[in-house]
């Protein structure tokens, strides 16, 4: 293919781009380098789906160093960018200074200390989750772990009722998967849209406004779930987040509002359960179609020194999330002009396959360094809960191959993806 | 390397920074009628005034596309419009646009001679014009084209509802309109626009832009204010005609065209819907500060003036000042829009004595004789590069000569970059003559001129004029005991088929002219002699 074709190909992926429909995680990968050797700083056609009003437009960055660039400049790429039910998330979309004034109250909740003490009750429920599941030869990975077993844990630290576990995963997959491809989340949406009287068009996808209408109608419910557990823990302080909210101060001077609360509660809510079920479907999903690279894997995991890198480099190479930034003032990016308003997609896992910083980029390198990827972002808002992530995945995957060394893809049940910030919603495996 | 891959590797390089993007000027214009589709057009004419607002224009430029392509108009044609400031110009543009149709510009007082020259080069394959317009009767032109030599021209469509037998009329185009016709994809490096320029050459030169060149330029946003009223008279057939029309689909304020210049109308125009900016060259805003003084008319609301396509006299500025108005320079050609500009904000010394700073991503290189690299401050041979810099001449044989390694353009023009970035031209290198903003080969005149059976060698060049900058002065040796009077020279000329503008107004006998050891006219020579 000659050059001039290449670019009207790169012309044509990014004009289209859009992460969160599941038919683009197909040739995700091509996309992406494709769009990083001819326009890495790429204009689309396609609202990111979020906040992009009219006349305002969408970018995509493929490059790493673009990406860090954006990340790591708050003053121009807004995090105020999302249009988020009811409220926006703290600190998630909170720029500094004040987000610096949150982080600097939530990172002594979620420190490596902290989180390190936590790692026996971590194995131990691990062990019993991969007990269950393995008592059948065929299971859905996805439904069996890598769903509870981040999920379950986080309601526990949050103080979550663990009877009001499914409530919670409905309430999340409603907000979070109405419209990339993930069945339970569509399935929940129609129903809540139905039971609202509202259009949900002809198309795969929900129309837009009944996404946001059930959206906020949901996110109300949890708020009130939030404010119900508040209460209780006013009365009745516990060993878990919510109280430990309770206690914090701003800035060292003021308790927290009512619905500072209530934000962080949703934020904490939202990237506890889902963000490391995700990234372990991936993994366990490519581990099941590169034998060769699962037993590299379960060969070092035993050694401690070898483990972390691996894990690191796992969450390299299955990135979930296209992160979204807000442009402050009109300026000049590299050479692209960049609008207030216009809205900026850097995809983590595009950043994360940049040969420019990562050698043979789409290999997994388990002792690859340096390995400064954006898995887990980067910048002020670098994910709070990193320590309780890294120990989460090390465990998860060190115990299950433990037990499971060998498994393979269920010929007769085919995995069911979901885009934006992507992950598997169902991950049908078999023994052996 | 040869200068398409020099080109090439500097195209790779804007996709990489950016500067080229996914985008057509479909797309804008689409977007422009979304986002604000009331803006209004006006087009001013004593013969075909009209109006329409965003909305209206890409409706219909969208129904005219499938119009052309019912005349099968297929991307990758082209298609020459020879129209005055009139709502049928743009439509046209923006259907062609809309249709992947490459739109060839013809400045209106263009006779049979140089639209026979373009429509060839052009391979157009449709001529769209008034009737008549003003003086000039463009049907009696058409009838003077040579069709044997045109066979891609098959449809002439003019602006009348009674055209001539073998063309279609704008109605009949109209009817042909289908609402639902779904445009063609296009790619941002496909060539949009062939626009024709006098050069050095006898021949005007095709100048080739893409949608990411013209995007690149009107991109920026910084070369025009965006709020307010604008007032543009430049003819359509012009760079800066084109990218006023395009613009305005971007900036999305009130516009109103003339298709004529007037002055007395512009002050009135510019009274009357408190318009905030405008552009010319030194003959334009000479005029409209005259006028303006003149008839009273509150010309206040006038705050920017972007001023071009000629030496620009520094008093000029300087007295435009005075009246409130800030004007500020720029520097650009058909084939690089625009290298550099002035601001309103700059002091008003550079803004009366430069060209500017150049702009985002533009690069100049001053260059001696030997093109070795000049100094700040040192006077030289400008070449360019930008992302909005032509993507090559139609003639190939035009493109060798015009490209340095590295992708830099010979402007033919002679400047000096300052200490401080901002950029004076100060001489041209190539032998034109700017008459009231129109570029004039001065080869070409000489090569009508030498037709005429009196004379035996001419030379032209620009004789200083307070009016148009330059007006065309000839110098002629003419056979033994042979005469020649200016009226025989305009009869020739209008015999040849040229634009009028052309025709020499100053004609000096000599015996013989100034010359290099290599026998070349100093045309320097022949200039000072005139500025005395």
């Amino acid at each position: 293919m000659s050059k001039n074709e290449e670019r009207n190909r790169a012309v044509a992926a990014a004009r289209d781009y859009d992460p969160s429909k599941v038919e683009f995680l197909e040739h995700e990968f091509e996309t992406y380098d494709l769009l990083r050797e001819h326009l890495p700083i790429a204009r689309s056609e396609v609202s990111q789906g979020v906040g992009v009003q009219g006349g305002n437009v969408g970018w995509v960055l493929t490059r790493y160093d673009d990406s860090c660039e954006v990340l790591r400049t708050p003053e121009d790429f807004s995090s105020q960018s999302m249009d988020y039910p009811v409220r926006a998330w703290i600190p998630q979309a909170i720029d500094p200074p004040m987000h610096t004034g949150y982080r600097r109250m939530l990172n002594p909740l979620f420190t490596a200390d902290a989180m390190t003490k936590l790692e026996p009750h971590l194995l131990e429920y691990a062990e019993k989750l991969v007990d269950e599941m393995l008592e059948e030869d065929a299971f859905d990975f996805v439904a069996k772990f890598a769903d509870p077993f981040p999920s379950a844990i986080f309601c526990e630290l949050a103080g979550f009722p663990a009877e009001d576990y499914s409530q919670i995963m409905d309430w999340k997959n409603t907000i979070m998967h109405a419209n990339d491809g993930h069945p339970r989340g569509r399935e929940l949406a129609c129903a809540r849209a139905k039971t609202m009287g509202l259009e949900l068009g002809d198309g795969d996808a929900l129309l837009p406004e009944t996404a946001t209408a059930v959206a906020g109608t949901t996110a109300q419910e949890v708020y009130a779930y939030f404010g119900e557990l508040l209460e209780q823990r006013r009365a009745n302080p516990r060993d878990d987040l919510i109280s430990k909210l309770l206690d914090t101060k701003y800035q060292g001077e003021r308790p927290l509002s009512q619905e500072e609360l209530e934000d962080t509660l949703f934020l904490l809510f939202m990237a506890g359960l889902d963000t490391v079920a995700s990234a372990l479907g991936l993994i366990v999903q490519g581990f099941a179609t590169s034998p060769d690279k699962r037993r590299e894997f379960v060969a070092l995991m035993e050694d401690p020194q070898k483990l972390g890198p691996a894990v690191e480099e796992l969450v390299r190479v299955h990135a979930i999330v296209p992160l979204p930034r807000r442009v402050t003032r009109e300026h000049s990016f590299h050479g692209a002009l960049f609008r207030q308003e216009d809205m900026v997609t850097v995809p983590t896992m595009a950043a994360n396959r940049d040969a420019e910083e990562f050698p043979n980029p789409h290999e997994i390198q388990y002792d690859r360094s340096p390995n400064r990827h954006l898995g887990y972002g980067l910048g002020p808002h670098r994910c709070l809960g990193i320590h309780l992530a890294r120990r989460e995945l090390r465990i998860a995957l060190q115990v299950l191959h433990r037990k499971l060394p060998d498994y393979h893809l269920d010929p007769d049940q085919k995995a069911v993806a979901f885009g934006g910030m992507k992950g598997l919603a169902s991950l049908p495996l078999v023994k052996g | 390397m040869s200068w398409r891959e020099e080109l090439s590797a500097q195209q790779q390089r804007y996709y990489a920074e950016g500067r080229y993007q996914t985008r057509t000027l479909a797309d804008e214009m689409r977007d422009g009628a979304t986002n604000h589709g009331e803006a209004l057009l006006i087009f001013h004419s004593d013969t075909r005034p009209s109006a329409a607002n965003l909305a209206e224009m890409h409706r219909k430029s969208l129904a005219l596309a499938g119009a052309l392509h019912s005349l099968g108009l297929r991307p990758g044609d082209a298609i020459a419009i020879q129209v005055p400031n009139w709502l049928e110009g743009a439509l046209a543009f923006q259907a062609a646009m809309q249709l992947g149709v490459v739109v060839v510009p013809v400045i209106h007082i263009y006779g049979p001679a140089e639209v026979q020259f373009i429509l060839r080069e052009s391979r157009a394959r449709a001529l769209i014009c008034p009737r008549a317009w003003r003086n000039i009767d463009y049907v009696e032109r058409l009838e003077r084209l040579d069709r044997s030599t045109l066979p891609n021209l098959q449809h002439v469509i003019v602006i009348d509802d009674d055209p001539p037998s073998d063309c279609l009329s704008w109605r009949d185009l109209e009817a042909r309109a289908r609402s639902s016709f779904a445009p063609p994809a296009v790619a941002p490096d496909d060539v949009c626009l062939l626009i024709f320029t006098s050069g050095t050459t006898a021949e005007p030169k095709g100048v080739q832009h893409t949608h990411n060149t013209l995007l690149a330029e009107l991109g920026r946003g910084s070369t025009m204010p965006k709020r307010g009223a604008t007032l543009s008279a430049f003819p359509s057939g012009h760079i800066a005609g084109v990218l006023g029309l395009a613009r305005l689909y971007l900036n999305g304020g009130k516009t109103i065209l003339m298709d004529n210049w007037d002055a007395s109308a512009a002050a009135r125009l510019i009274e009357e819907h408190r318009v905030r900016n405008t552009q010319g060259t030194p003959f334009h805003l000479h005029g409209l500060l005259e006028t303006a003084a003149a008839s009273q008319r509150d010309i206040s609301s006038l705050t920017d003036y972007l001023i071009g396509g000629a030496s620009v006299p520094p008093a000029l500025v300087e007295q435009a000042q005075t009246a409130g108005l800030a004007t500020y320079r720029c520097y650009g050609s058909s084939e690089h829009p625009t290298i550099s500009s002035g601001t309103p904000s700059d002091p008003i010394d550079k803004r009366a004595r430069t060209d500017g700073r150049l702009l985002d991503g533009c690069e100049v290189r001053i260059l001696d004789e030997e093109g070795a690299d000049l100094r700040r401050d040192q006077e030289g041979e400008i070449v360019c590069r930008g992302p909005e810099l032509f993507v090559g001449y139609t003639n190939d044989a035009l493109n060798a000569e015009s490209f340095l390694p590295g992708g830099w353009f010979r402007t033919g023009d002679v400047g000096v970059l300052d200490t401080d970035g901002y950029l004076r031209i100060t001489d041209r290198k190539k032998d034109i003559i700017i008459r009231g903003g129109e570029n004039i080969s001065s080869k070409e005149v000489e090569d009508i001129l030498a037709h005429h059976p009196a004379v035996i060698e001419a030379a032209v060049v620009g004789m200083p004029d307070e009016r148009y900058g330059e007006r065309v002065c000839a110098y002629v040796i003419l056979h033994h005991g042979a005469k020649l009077e200016l009226p025989e020279v305009l009869d020739h000329f209008a015999a040849e088929g040229v634009a009028r503008q052309k025709t020499p107004e100053d004609l000096i006998e000599v015996d013989e002219l100034p010359r290099t050891p290599m026998g070349k006219v100093k045309k320097v020579e022949l200039r000072r002699r005139l500025a005395k």
